[in-house]
């Protein structure tokens, strides 16, 4: 990837531990900025992000987010973060179209190299819009 | 009705065994395998409408053993495959659902044994909905156009036809005209002239038409060949060797569609 890439963190918990690892690791991908769940959908509307990252340890109804993200955004790479991973769950996420599912690694290198493998990600390609102008519409 | 044909690999005989009798009372014809060699073997044989894969098919004590999920990777993507295992964790769940670099996961649902055959038969019914839909969709598009190709050839015979009359009675007419002008019935051969003129202007209008008619069968007759050419390309992508070379040319194909069809 050239330039620098936009990752956006959806959390209910704003400036806690684990947003300031996964600052911290994201510095050599790009920047990260972070929102609530509240303004997300609209956040996500305005703006392209390269990744986006659910903590969904602090935020409610993960899958309804996910889905909301993947039709308003075609090209949304989703990754859904959590303290305590359950195959249910994760089972869930990919249903409503996450890109991968993760624990919450504490550890700068691991978070790292599996964000960088799902921006890498290449999307289906009937998730591609017709033309070009809707991904700033 | 053909029966659906679904693969059921697991390497517990017996557990295969009653899960293959409920999905045959459900009316599936089931073809089972206790080891991904058979089982690839089924599916190379191409005839598999979805398969079903215990995730731990070589040994069921061993935690690394992803192997349904290796076999889901190696074979084609176009039949659909659901994981099953006794053994479900969210890394097996990752393993199988998360889109690989390319875009496509290895299976398209993962069910856990203990959630029981019905939660199994929903997985494959909602599975097989979605594939029924994109080949009924492909279908009655090409109903769709075959029907206004067989209209618009219809449409160019009725025009090719009228517009030969009108030309042939137009030049009758004119011989007809000049003949009584040379035999001196000036009166009659005038108007008779001109309305063979007239007539022949009128089956040339019509000639007009019935081109146009052609170009529309012409039109309807390529798009009809797209979709065939389509869908002959999609399967010729299973004919490939490696999955990955599978991926890149089905991406490709629908790339090349979506950009034909879809962009203005």
């Amino acid at each position: 990837m050239t330039g620098k890439a936009r990752f956006l963190l959806i959390t209910g918990s704003p400036n806690s531990y684990w947003q300031s690892i996964l600052s911290d690791a994201l510095i050599p991908l790009g920047t990260l900025e972070a929102t609530s769940e509240k303004d997300a959908v609209e956040l996500v509307l305005r703006n392209t992000y390269d990744l986006i990252i659910v903590d969904a340890t602090t935020v409610s109804g993960t899958p309804t987010l996910v889905t909301q993200m993947r039709s308003r955004r075609w090209d949304s790479r989703i990754v859904v973060a959590t303290d305590s991973p359950t195959w249910t769950r994760a089972r869930e996420a990919f249903q409503a179209g996450a890109t991968d599912y993760i624990r919450k690694f504490l550890d700068k290198e691991e978070l790292l190299a599996v964000l960088r493998i799902a921006l890498a990600k290449v999307l289906p390609p009937w998730s591609r819009p017709q033309n070009p102008k809707e991904r700033t519409s | 009705m053909k029966k659906t044909n679904i693969l059921f690999a697991d390497n517990d005989g017996e557990f295969l065994e009653s899960r293959s009798e409920f999905l045959e009372q459900e009316g599936f014809k089931v073809y089972k395998a206790l080891n991904p060699t058979v089982a690839k073997d089924i599916i190379d044989q191409g005839n598999i409408d979805l398969a079903v894969l215990d995730l731990r098919l070589l040994n069921d004590n061993d935690d690394k053993d992803f192997s349904g999920i290796i076999l889901a990777k190696q074979t084609t993507s176009s039949i659909p495959k659901i994981i099953l295992t006794r053994y479900p964790t969210y890394e097996a769940v990752r393993e199988a659902l998360a889109p690989q670099l390319i875009g496509l996961p290895p299976s398209v649902d993962f069910v856990a044994k203990q959630e029981g055959p019905q939660a199994l038969l929903t997985a494959i019914r909602r599975v097989l909905r979605f594939d029924k839909l994109f080949q009924q969709g492909i279908n009655s598009l090409a109903d769709r156009i075959n029907e206004d190709y067989i209209d618009a050839r219809k449409q160019a015979q009725v025009y090719f036809l009228t517009s030969l009359l009108a030309a042939l009675t137009g030049i009758l007419i004119i011989f007809v005209g000049i003949g009584l002008l040379m035999s001196g019935v000036v009166a009659a051969g005038v108007p008779g002239t001109i309305a063979g003129v007239i007539l022949g202007a009128v089956g040339a209008l019509f000639f007009k038409r019935a081109d146009v008619g052609n170009e529309r069968m012409d039109r309807y007759h390529s798009e009809l060949l797209r979709i065939r050419q389509f869908e002959n390309l999609l399967v010729a992508c299973d004919e490939l060797s490696l999955a990955g070379q599978q991926e890149n040319s089905k991406i490709k194909i629908i790339e090349a569609a979506t950009d034909l069809w879809l962009t203005p």
